[in-house]
Order: structure tokens, then C-alpha cells, then sequence
């Protein structure tokens, strides 16, 4: 972090608090305030004063259909993640590839140069009913843990049971790789394509196509904007 | 939200009825048309739901943390309409009416605050309470805001940064959580 970049972005904190950045300068913004204490206190704080200006907004009802729209999609995603908790979920029909991946020979095969670490992925419509025809899912079994990829209309969302926790000062980030191209951070701001959380959710805030397939890598926090580790997931292509 | 975070969509739901009027009557200040707002209010409470394990309670609220995620998809969406959807800015905070078909809470500590907000507005420099409610209302850009008003860009970032910290002077001492 440079002190130019600092002051840049501190006296853009404004800006950036009114949402009034634009896209650019906005990820630039973020990405300095994920590293920056003095500019993430600061921006928090704008923050708040900015919320503040709702209060004179004359307060309107949402219609009920809203709500029922949201929650149908909540309650559908709600059964998808109890569902990767339960033991049965778990039942070890990866276990040969996570052995070949612990063995000696997959580590050559890492050594030989694979650029990707493939961790058992397996392809499945596996929604419950009712889930429409417009979704599909992607499941990848990561050491005693799960990952699924569930894709809706092409907005896509990782689901994640019992991953290991990520090294200290280390996150997660989640990436896509389009065809054949180089895998990119899954947000234009790699920041917002980070995660910590070891089982929950997490938007893909990327319109995915069959052609797409994600990634998870273990990397600095913050992000970065190219993969700096080895994949602890990769999802198959359908 | 530790429930939420837990993918309890029960708990969801409740975080979902606290703060559904105040989320939409923004989405609607902002976007201006009842289905537009809906649109935004789906998208952000969707993305709540999903980055539920972003939410740092050292940072703000769950109110400020949501109503973020509203005013990001709102700017966002109004981005993408152009110049169409941004005819709400037109009309100052201070001169909204009440229309048919608008919730009013009667809640005293709820007028109460409005009250500060519009004082506080009031007592800023013109130039700076413009600038704040063509970006946070509006969803313009400094860049845009600048073209407007045929300022340079550095000016309007300085007024933004001036208006804003003083409200926050005004704000914080009043200890109400937004």
C-alpha cells in the first residue's frame, strides 16, 4: 500500500461511502479498505452518517409477493445446505480420489505440472423437486468436506460444507475459468469473491455459463487477482 | 444473524420482516417505480441471505450492513436505466410528500430522527447537501455530478468527503445506530 494510493482513496471515502464511485475507482477503493484500518474506520463511519439519510425517507410497505418470492428461494436454498449436513450427504463415494489425491502418485502428478488440482468433482442434478429446470449443480468433495456449485438461470451460488478452516492471514477466493482462458477472480473486485466461512453460502456474483467452471484457492487477504495457490476446488464442466 | 449465517431460513425470515419497509421505502425513493424497487429489494435481500458470513458487527449494524447492500443494487440499477430511472433525484429530501399508498409511521422517535436528518441537511452548505442527495438518492457519479454542475471532478469528491463528515459529527454524538 503506497501513501499515494492511500491519500487517493481516503479523500474519496465520501464518494465511496454515497456510492457515487465509479466502478473502477470503487474496486480500487475496496480493495485499499480491506488493508487499510484507518481508511475501513473511516469509510464505516461514512457510512453510517449516510445510512442516516434514509431516515427521511417516507416509509413504504413491500407487497406480500416480494415476500413470498424471496423466501421461496431462501427456504429451497435452506433444505440444499441442511441437506450437505446430514451423514448421509457425507458418505464417502469420493473416498478412491481423495486417497489417490493424499498418494504419492497424485502428488507427481502435481509435481509433473498440472496447473489444477481436480479434488473428485462429480456433476449432478441433484436439486430437490421443485428447484425448476433452469438449475443444475456441481458437486466437488474437498478433503472431509463438500462444495457444490448451484446454478440457477446462470446466477450461481457455492455452497460449502465442512472445509477446512484457511491458514491464518489467508481466505478463500472463488474463480472462474471461461473455456480455456485464465481463471479470474469471480468478482471484479477480488476482495468480494473471498470468503471464510468453512459451511454456508456464498454468491458467485458471476453469470456462469456451461462453459464456466469454478474454483477455490486459499489466498491472501484481500484476494488477489490471479491464483496464487493450488485449487482446493475445482468443479467439472457439464 | 449467527442463526442466518447457519442457514436458518426462519431467522431469515425475521431479519427479513425488521427491516423489509425500511430497505424498500429506499429502493423505492431511489429506483421511483414499485416494481423497479421490488426488483432491487429481491436482489438485495438475496445477496444478504447468501453473503450472510460477510457481515462484521464491528463495522455497523445489520440495518446499515442490509440497507448498504439496497443502496449498492439500487446505484447499480439505476446505472444500468440511464438516465430513465433517476427522476426521483428532482425532488429535494426536504420537500417529499406523503403520497397515497405510503406507510406513515406514526412513531415519535422515528419523526424524531427524521427531524435531525432534515435539520442536519438544512445546515450544511447548498453545494454540499446537493451533492450528497444527487449521489446517495440518485446513484450519480462524482464524474456526473461534476458534468451537472460544471464543477471539477476534485471539487465535488471535496464536498462529498466535507458534507458527509459533518454529518457524521452531527450524527455520532446523538448515539443512534442507524
Amino acid at each position: 500500500m503506497s501513501e499515494s494510493e492511500h491519500r487517493v482513496v481516503f479523500e474519496s471515502l465520501g464518494a465511496f461511502a454515497l456510492g457515487a464511485l465509479p466502478d473502477d475507482e470503487r474496486e480500487l477503493a475496496a480493495a485499499h479498505i480491506a488493508i487499510c484500518p484507518v481508511c475501513a474506520e473511516d469509510a464505516a463511519a461514512l457510512q453510517r452518517a449516510a445510512t442516516r439519510l434514509i431516515d427521511v425517507v417516507p416509509s413504504r410497505e413491500p407487497s406480500p409477493e416480494l415476500r413470498d418470492r424471496i423466501m421461496t428461494v431462501v427456504e429451497s436454498e435452506a433444505t440444499l445446505l441442511r441437506a450437505a449436513s446430514t451423514p448421509r450427504a457425507r458418505i464417502g463415494r469420493e473416498r478412491p480420489r481423495l486417497a489417490a489425491w493424499r498418494s504419492p502418485g497424485s502428488m507427481r502428478w502435481v509435481a509433473a505440472g498440472a496447473a489444477l488440482l481436480v479434488i473428485g468433482a462429480i456433476l449432478g442434478a441433484v436439486l430437490p423437486s421443485g428447484s425448476g429446470p433452469a438449475t443444475r449443480t456441481l458437486e466437488a468433495q474437498v478433503g472431509r468436506g463438500q462444495a457444490w456449485v448451484v446454478t440457477t438461470s446462470g446466477e450461481a451460488q457455492l455452497v460449502v460444507n465442512d472445509l477446512p478452516a484457511p491458514a491464518r492471514g489467508r481466505v478463500y477466493e472463488v474463480w472462474v475459468q471461461h473455456g480455456t482462458g485464465p481463471a479470474r477472480p469471480a468478482a471484479r473486485n477480488p476482495v468480494d469473491a473471498t470468503f471464510v466461512l468453512r459451511s454456508g453460502r456464498v454468491d458467485i456474483p458471476a453469470h456462469l455459463t456451461r462453459d464456466d467452471r469454478v474454483m477455490v484457492t486459499a489466498e491472501p487477504a484481500g484476494g488477489s487477482r490471479q491464483p496464487t495457490g493450488v485449487p482446493i476446488v475445482v468443479t467439472a464442466r457439464d | 444473524m449467527e442463526l442466518v449465517r447457519g442457514g436458518d431460513s426462519a431467522a431469515f425470515e425475521v431479519v427479513y420482516e425488521r427491516h423489509r419497509v425500511v430497505a424498500y421505502s429506499l429502493a423505492h425513493r431511489m429506483c421511483g417505480r414499485r416494481s423497479a424497487a421490488e426488483d432491487v429489494l429481491q436482489e438485495a435481500f438475496l445477496s444478504a441471505w447468501r453473503r450472510a458470513s460477510s457481515y462484521d458487527p464491528a463495522r455497523g449494524s445489520v440495518r446499515t450492513w442490509l440497507l448498504g447492500i439496497v443502496h449498492h443494487r439500487a446505484v447499480d440499477a439505476l446505472r444500468r436505466s440511464g438516465g430513465a430511472g433517476r427522476r426521483q433525484v428532482d425532488v429535494p429530501v426536504e420537500d417529499i410528500e406523503v403520497d397515497a399508498g405510503v406507510h406513515v409511521d406514526a412513531d415519535v422517535i422515528e419523526r424524531e430522527r427524521a427531524g435531525q436528518v432534515r435539520e442536519a441537511l438544512s445546515d450544511l452548505p447548498a453545494e454540499q447537501s446537493k451533492v450528497i442527495e444527487l449521489a446517495y438518492f440518485g446513484g450519480f457519479t462524482h464524474t456526473e455530478i461534476a458534468d451537472m454542475l460544471g464543477v471539477p471532478v476534485g471539487t465535488i469528491k471535496g464536498r462529498m468527503r466535507l458534507g458527509l463528515g459533518k454529518l457524521r459529527t452531527r450524527f455520532e454524538p446523538l448515539g443512534v445506530t442507524p
